[in-house]
């Protein structure tokens, strides 16, 4: 593995305690340095959004994927080739004209990994796990998503074994735009619901 | 446990503050505990051990030092190590030392297949109580171990919008060192104004319970 940060001498206190957390796991035989190196650049190089815009991009583009997806989200990822941890139960909810719905998990920070990688800090954080069950509407703002008065707003609070993700509406302007492309417009926070795609936007 | 990890509507932690272009870890070392935790199996208690890091340590510290305190105490407490083991490790790094390296392939295999599309187990459990229109109430009285029942649903009604096939239900798992109790589980719809007094508030908040979290 290219990546042979773990010969770098530990310097913080978490770098120190990672260390010692690994060479204890190392030398008990629960762990291998090779094993720790794969999970990592999975998670840096394949396990992301990206997945996730391609199920809302082939949802877009295809009625029958979409049924699958808002029938079993965990069907329509493995379609994809995408599951496992943090993703074996996954239900997609979809945004209407009526309704609009944002996930969160205000207990730990529980979040649908294969399809969307690692949560953003944001996400994690106590102002967002505290507030969006409680003000989503004030929290949307902050992420500049002013909704219409009438809009119902959904919470989805991942509490047990379901991971969630939303499915945006597809926005106007985007007639006959190649799936890959509008791939291209689904952001992260698309699918966590605290955006909406725009054409024109770059994902992240 | 009423802990500091229970935030849901709690109030006084201001704006959320986001980062452009965040790389999945901000530091080699969060995905050192990222890629340990996939790929070890340090005991059952993971969120649990969490919960116990205490109020203010919770709140100070990061997602990833979350997690390293809770690979720490999860695996003191279930026997794959001891604090002394640990201690021992600190001391060696701090005196310079390297981490050791180690290849094994079938570990490797193991962390892969954590990552890929797997099939789950069913699990049997007595027939679920509620159905999906069902009214129910959140059960007021708090337990001390870990629970998937947020604190501020207590005493609420709900709604049943959905029942999920039996799982183990994580309360006893975790707090029980990983004894598995199968049960119905459901999504339950909440409004907003049956939780908070907010001048404004109308919206729903859907959440997934165990049943023993519900009344009828």
């Amino acid at each position: 593995m290219s990546g042979s940060h773990h010969h770098i001498r530990p310097k913080t206190p978490q770098e120190l305690r990672t260390a010692a957390l690994e060479t204890v796991l190392i030398e008990r035989g629960l762990a291998s340095t090779d094993a720790i190196d794969t999970v990592v650049a999975k998670f840096q190089n394949e396990i992301g959004p990206r997945n996730g815009a391609r199920m809302v991009a082939r949802a877009w583009v295809d009625p029958a994927y979409r049924e699958r997806l808002l029938t079993d989200g965990a069907a329509a990822a493995a379609e994809f080739g995408y599951g496992g941890m943090e993703g074996e139960q996954i239900r997609c909810v979809a945004n209407t004209p009526e309704v609009h719905n944002v996930v969160v998990c205000t207990l730990c920070s529980c979040y649908p990994w294969p399809i969307l990688g690692i949560p953003p800090v944001w996400y994690k954080s106590p102002p967002y796990r505290s507030r969006v069950v409680r003000e989503p509407r004030a929290v949307l703002a902050e992420f500049g998503l002013e909704l219409p008065e009438g809009t119902e707003i959904r919470v989805w609070d991942s509490s047990a074994d379901l991971r969630y993700i939303v499915l945006p509406m597809r926005p106007d302007g985007t007639d006959g735009m190649p799936e890959d492309e509008l791939a291209g417009i689904v952001t992260r926070d698309c699918m966590i619901g605290v955006a909406v795609p725009r054409v024109g936007a770059v994902a992240a | 446990m009423d802990g500091t990890h229970d935030l849901g509507g709690k109030q006084g932690f201001g704006p959320v503050a986001r980062e452009d272009d965040e790389p999945p870890f901000h530091e080699p070392w969060e995905g050192r505990v990222h890629g340990m935790n996939l790929a070890s199996d340090v005991g059952p208690a993971f969120r649990w051990s969490i919960e116990r890091m205490g109020a203010i340590e919770y709140l100070t510290t990061s997602y990833y030092e979350h997690w390293l305190a809770s690979m720490e105490l999860n695996g003191v407490e279930s026997g794959a190590f001891t604090q002394e083991e640990l201690d021992v490790a600190a001391a060696r790094m701090a005196a310079g030392e390297p981490v050791p390296t180690r290849s094994d392939p079938e570990i490797v295999a193991a962390a892969l297949s954590r990552l890929t599309p797997h099939d789950e187990p069913d699990f049997e459990a007595p027939p679920p109580r509620f159905s999906p229109g069902d009214r129910v109430t959140v059960a007021r009285r708090a337990a001390p171990g870990h629970s998937r029942c947020p604190a501020y649903l207590r005493g609420a009604p709900g709604v049943i919008e959905s029942v999920h096939a039996p799982r183990p239900i994580l309360d006893v798992y975790e707090t029980e060192g990983g004894r598995i109790v199968p049960q119905a589980w459901y999504t339950v719809g909440f409004e907003s104004t049956d939780l908070w007094d907010d001048p404004g508030a109308a919206h729903r908040v859907f959440v997934d319970l165990w049943e023993t979290h519900l009344e009828a």
